[in-house]
């Protein structure tokens, strides 16, 4: 009989398949004391099961690099650091001599001791490298055991994967000409899974509870993306039903593309600029593949998340430099460091805040910690020689702040200057608008700036004074709340009356539902995640320009 | 064989500086260099000793550096556990 499962759809597709329990692999082992004799052999064995974990973790930051890029890979730089940690193989060869325990056993220990020691710490960020000594112990465990790790990598039939969760370097090292989806019982839309799935282009369906409990392996299961539904053992009637709506889907997509050179243009010959969300060079690919127009928001902290240090001044230039190249001469719009409020990167041990997205954050936390802002700015001016760059600040309250991060970039550009290093010296300077206060004297701001990209997450949530966090508060976060409309339009007056562009790079500008608004209200420009950008333009087409303008009037009055 | 203490004036103490940056300069000494804090000896090539070492601000540690290249390895310890971030 067929079970329904609710899910959140976390990349779209419908597919169909068989599944694949994926689940952690057994490292179970027994207790035992070896003889004196056997001493060697274990030391040997552990020896040459570090080396194979290396050789394996080489293997898999190797893949990770080419397919998803350096930030991405980072991770499993540490992961060797640890592994070839001379201290965990001196104490388990210690344990091996002196308790006589097996190479496995001593690992294991060793290893846990150590994750014991990072859970009892008072930093955050130390308390998660438990995670990653796990990942490394139970690698060393896996190869001691000869069992296998990742079953995902040589998989003989295509598969739905149904998982707990899936991991950074399962998913790296996955075959991904097989795997037709992915459903997981936790996870949502940010996590890992998600963002991986989404560049992949593989349908898939996260935070679906129960799922491990009814899906067998080989089972059949129909995942649809688009309502978040999950189907195992479906029907031949629902299976009929659904290959029906794949195969709708497939052919809809198909024609999506069809757009792809399309300019996004009213029938009346009013034009938009169609750009691309990204956050990271992973998302490259897909902003390419849908025709977007250039980038029109670019979050670089995730370039600072996930690891354990900021990322060096060379290492934000490639990156910056290889997103300018991919798009010419198109504008490339790029936001400095928007950390603090939910987005946290331990090492910066920044303090735990009440209210935090009213808090210490973005353009508030870099005019403070100026070394941090300063060697974004130079990595961003000494890349801009290669492309169109824009950079935006967030999170401006006000002229005071505009200033302020202004003086901070033209003591860089003097630095530069100094130091003989070339960088566009036109480049152009916007700011996000997200705080009410700035919209408010959008006219004023526009002064001072090259252009205006709308956050409307924020503007939204500060307008309506309504964490878009908190589920109990969620009606109040109305996007086409009159109010909000009207500071949207004060903002688009305001750029417009400087003869500046304005843009819109929230969740809004990516629903199509929102873009005969949008248009009316005179914006230039909206960004959103690459998936979205055809959707978007086919409405676009069927507009006409003039009655968007009067569609909004009629709200507004 | 080098062995003195020092007082650690790095701002956030030894483990919440980049311990890798630790770890990767004492790699770059063939020198054995160890952090002698609470009576005990800490690795500084291990990237788990350094992470979980805990030295705060203030703290009078010994090092204890030995082998070839020990007054350069000294030098460099010295400064980093004494510059301010």
């Amino acid at each position: 009989m067929t079970t329904k499962l609710q899910g959140i759809g976390a990349s779209p597709g419908i597919i169909l398949g068989n599944v694949l329990l994926y689940q952690e692999a057994d490292l179970g082992y027994q207790s035992l004391k070896i003889n004196q004799d056997s001493i060697a052999d274990e030391k040997e064995s552990l020896e040459k099961a570090i080396v194979k974990s290396s050789e394996q973790l080489e293997q898999i930051y190797e893949q990770a690099l080419e397919k998803l890029g350096e930030e991405e890979a980072e991770v499993f730089q540490a992961h060797l650091m640890m592994l070839q940690d001379p201290e965990i193989k001196n104490k388990a060869f210690q344990r091996i001599e002196e308790s006589l325990e097996t190479a496995v056993e001593a690992i294991d220990k060793v290893t846990e001791e150590y994750a014991d020691l990072f859970r009892a710490m008072d930093n955050e960020y130390m308390r998660e490298r438990v995670v990653d000594i796990l990942d490394i112990s139970r690698r060393i465990m896996a190869n001691l055991l000869g069992v296998d790790l990742n079953p995902l990598q040589n998989m003989s039939e295509p598969a739905i994967i149904v998982a707990h969760d899936l991991t950074p370097s399962t998913t790296a090292l996955m075959d991904k000409e097989k795997v037709l989806g992915f459903v997981t019982k936790i996870g949502g839309r940010t996590s890992h899974t998600a963002i991986m799935a989404r560049s992949l282009e593989i349908p898939a369906v996260l935070g679906v509870s129960g799922v491990l409990e009814i899906a067998k392996n080989q089972a059949q299961i129909i995942l649809d993306a688009e309502t978040g539904q999950v189907l195992i053992d479906p029907d031949e009637t629902e299976w009929a039903e659904y290959a029906t709506k794949r195969n709708e889907f497939q052919e809809y997509m198909k024609q999506l593309l069809k757009l792809k050179e399309r300019p996004a243009e009213t029938f009346d010959g009013h034009r938009v600029e169609l750009a691309a969300n990204i956050g990271s060079l992973a998302d490259l690919e897909a902003a390419l593949k849908y025709g977007a127009e250039g980038v029109g928001l670019f979050r670089t902290e995730f370039l600072y998340m996930d690891r354990t240090e900021s990322p060096s001044e060379d290492e934000q230039y490639k990156t910056y430099k290889a997103v300018l190249e991919a798009f010419g001469d198109k504008p490339v719009v790029i936001r400095t460091l928007d950390i603090g409020g939910d987005k946290e990167v331990p090492y910066l041990n920044m303090p735990k805040e009440m209210n935090p997205f009213m808090g210490w954050r973005a353009v508030r936390f870099c005019l403070d910690r100026k070394d941090i802002f300063k060697a974004q700015l130079r990595a961003l001016l000494r890349a801009s020689n290669y492309g169109n760059l824009h950079i935006m600040y967030p999170f401006i309250a006000g002229l005071e702040d505009l200033r302020a991060a202004n003086e901070v970039l033209n003591e860089v550009k003097s630095e530069l200057r100094l130091e003989g290093i070339a960088f566009d010296e036109k480049v152009k300077v916007g700011i996000m608008m997200e705080i009410p206060s700035a919209a408010l004297i959008a006219d004023r701001l526009a002064k001072e700036v090259d252009f205006f990209s709308i956050g409307t997450n924020d503007l939204i949530q500060y307008t309506m004074a309504a964490d878009r966090m908190n589920e109990k508060v969620s009606g109040y976060y109305q996007p086409f709340h009159p109010g909000v409309l009207r500071l949207i339009k004060q903002i688009v007056e305001g750029a417009h009356s400087e003869g500046i562009w304005v843009g819109m790079c929230g969740e809004m500008a990516g629903d199509p539902e929102a873009t005969e608004t949008l248009l009316g209200l005179g914006l230039d420009e909206l960004s959103m995640s690459a998936s979205s950008i055809l959707k978007v333009k086919k409405r676009v087409l069927t507009l006409n320009h003039e009655k968007c303008k009067k569609h909004v009037n009629k709200i507004l009055e | 064989m080098i062995e003195k203490q020092v007082i650690v004036t790095a701002k956030s103490g030894i483990h919440a500086r980049p311990a890798s940056k630790i770890v990767k300069l004492a790699n770059s000494f063939n020198s054995d260099i160890k952090l002698v804090y609470n009576g005990k000896a800490l690795n500084a090539k291990s990237m788990m000793e350094m992470m979980t070492a805990a030295v705060p601000n203030g703290a009078e540690i010994t090092l204890k550096i030995d082998g070839a290249d020990e007054t350069e390895a000294f030098a460099a310890f010295e400064k980093i556990v004494t510059e301010e971030e």
